[in-house]
């Protein structure tokens, strides 16, 4: 087919650059990531799994008319329906926590490396656009899949309870409750994504991203649970990102009832040296993304 | 030839520009501007020409000297980029992204999304738009990303080997397209390691060689200091002797050399030598079984034009 000139207007508008170029990067990166199957299929379940922690914050709230076994539950734990927020959440947080290095595995690892590999680099950096938006954009669409996962159920269980609970008032009184389970889904992502995104920064192959993210996950796990249990030692569970995380969602979020078992270690280490372990590994993965991003931009 | 013929007030300026990759040269003391118009930047593979675009397009930083793009240091101010139309060498899509998407995409950033349909219907590639970019053709590919780069209307238009992969029709559109951007006053820098590509695109070259600007001039120019190159030619024969005797008493002809069953001939007129062959054959019975131009790449061009 031709050029047809004719028919090429000519843009009367002035080329510029817009604050929405992240924007405009997490949104296409979000929509090639749902065209992938096993991202389609692990949403999926992940939503599941926000509809079930909805579901069981209600069957908690109908206090008397639950489920048997419910009501035994919160005999057992001695809690009432402020606390239900809470204790769900404890309960939810290690599974979530798994769940999201296997989310920020798929989704989060391989943007940068797919660029490189793909040498579309140029194409960004030939435009009106910076490292920061660049960065931006892509940690953007990583933080999107992680908090279907780590902020979306703790909404919906404050919705569904806010929605059936009896108790007056109760919106109000969970408010700074949800807040919190927020706060601690956002320091969630923020750990995942900025180590995936580092990693991605490495190399040149998405699959050995997202590979080196879960070894990365898994031998700190092993490493800081194993010397924490050796050395008797508690604070060193700092070793594994995901840890502090859970560590300062409990300080955050103090759960009345028996702590989930195979927490106590988590209970006794010390907040200040979470919060300590959660900016080194944060700034640790930022500090390498920004370092590589800026290098492959020379070289590519 | 290092004179710079005149030139309309550079839009692009290099001064003494150098960069090094480690050990590895890119380019050294570039020191050249470019004015409004089409201009091409020629030189054989690893002569710098990547080098040299990436700089201008604020990808590189320059080891050392000064690069201005529209007024500004394009590596320091991202916004000039807004005025800037860049179709990098390799291929850089997304597969899985339709041809469509792909446009809509990077004229996003630009903050013209909308502006991508006109870009695809104006390389000839509406048809195809809304097809995987993965089954694309090597032509198609340097289409979409020619799309790409007009989407926004640019003012500079920087193409990379535009070139390659395209069949004869599509080499022409891509040439009229650049002149309706000259025609509109846009400058175009357009790279390539083909002469008669470049000489079918523009008047102004710029020949780079190992990292250096060898010559800056009109494509009359350049050819001129072409023309003065002895061509090398080779000739073979079963009588190499008594060709190299009778091809020497040819004007133009500045040496002969004889090397196993063959006659290299230098001559500064080759068109007298291709010429004279038939008749040799036909009149004095000199057999001739083949003969070749031994020295028609651009590598041996600029071997001459450094000497």
């Amino acid at each position: 087919m031709p050029i047809d000139i004719a028919s090429y207007r000519r843009w009367e508008g002035r080329a510029r650059a817009t604050p929405l170029a992240a924007y405009a990067i997490a949104a296409t990166m979000v929509r090639r990531r749902m065209r992938i199957r096993l991202v389609r299929w692990i949403v999926s379940v992940f939503s599941l799994m926000a509809t079930g922690s909805a579901a069981a914050t209600f069957l908690f709230t109908l206090e008397g008319e639950g489920d048997p076994m419910i009501q035994h539950q919160i005999r057992l734990f001695g809690i009432d329906n402020i606390d239900l927020l809470a204790v769900l959440n404890h309960r939810l947080e290690g599974t979530l926590g798994w769940f999201g290095i296997l989310l920020a595995a798929l989704v989060g690892a391989p943007l940068i490396a797919e660029d490189r590999r793909a040498k579309a680099l140029p194409l960004y950096f030939s435009r009106p656009l910076g490292h920061v938006e660049y960065v931006l954009g892509k940690a953007a669409s990583a933080a999107f899949f992680l908090a279907l996962l780590l902020v979306v159920p703790r909404a919906s269980m404050y919705l569904v309870e806010v929605a059936f609970s009896d108790a007056e008032g109760i919106a109000l009184r969970q408010l700074p409750t949800l807040l919190r389970t927020l706060a601690t889904g956002g320091l969630g992502i923020a750990v995942l994504a900025s180590v995936a995104l580092g990693v991605s920064s490495l190399t040149e192959r998405p699959t050995y991203a997202a590979l080196t993210f879960l070894g990365i996950s898994v031998v700190a796990f092993g490493t800081a649970h194993h010397l924490a249990d050796a050395l008797r030692d508690p604070n060193l569970l700092v070793l594994e990102p995901y840890a502090c995380v859970r560590r300062i969602a409990l300080d955050l979020l103090p759960v009345p009832a028996p702590l989930r078992p195979g927490t106590e270690d988590l209970a006794a280490m010390d907040v200040g040296r979470a919060w300590t372990g959660f900016g080194i590994w944060t700034g640790l993965g930022l500090l390498v993304l920004v370092l590589r991003v800026r290098r492959v931009e020379v070289v590519t | 030839m290092t004179d710079a013929p005149p030139m309309p007030p550079p839009v692009v300026g290099f001064e003494h520009v150098a960069k090094w990759y480690g050990q590895v040269i890119g380019l050294v003391d570039a020191t050249v501007g470019i004015g409004p118009g089409v201009t091409g930047l020629l030189g054989p593979n690893g002569a710098g020409k990547s080098t040299f675009l990436k700089l201008l397009t604020g990808q590189l930083q320059p080891s050392q000297g000064t690069v201005r793009l529209l007024g500004v240091d394009p590596f320091a101010d991202t916004s000039v980029h807004a005025r800037v139309g860049f179709l990098p060498e390799q291929d850089s899509f997304y597969e899985e992204m339709t041809g469509r998407a792909f446009v809509r995409f990077l004229a996003g950033l630009h903050g013209c999304a909308a502006r991508a349909d006109a870009a695809l219907e104006r390389v000839g590639l509406a048809d195809a738009a809304r097809r995987r970019i993965r089954t694309y053709s090597k032509g198609m590919r340097q289409r979409v990303k020619l799309a790409q780069a007009i989407a926004h209307d640019p003012e500079v238009l920087i193409l990379d080997e535009p070139l390659t992969g395209m069949d004869p029709v599509a080499r022409r559109q891509m040439i009229d397209l650049m002149r309706d951007f000259e025609k509109r006053g846009a400058t175009v820098i357009v790279s390539s390691h083909i002469l008669h590509e470049v000489e079918a695109m523009t008047d102004r070259v710029i020949l780079l060689y190992q990292g250096r600007v060898r010559a800056v001039g009109t494509r009359e120019e350049i050819r001129g200091l072409l023309d003065t190159h002895p061509h090398q030619i080779r000739v073979h024969s079963a009588r190499p002797r008594d060709l190299a005797r009778t091809l020497l008493e040819l004007p133009g002809v500045v040496g002969v050399r004889l090397d196993d069953g063959s006659v290299h001939v230098d001559t500064t007129d080759p068109e007298a030598v291709y010429d004279r062959l038939p008749r040799c054959v036909l009149e004095e019975g000199l057999p001739v079984e083949g003969l070749e131009a031994a020295d028609v790449g651009l590598d041996a061009i600029f071997d001459y034009l450094v000497k």
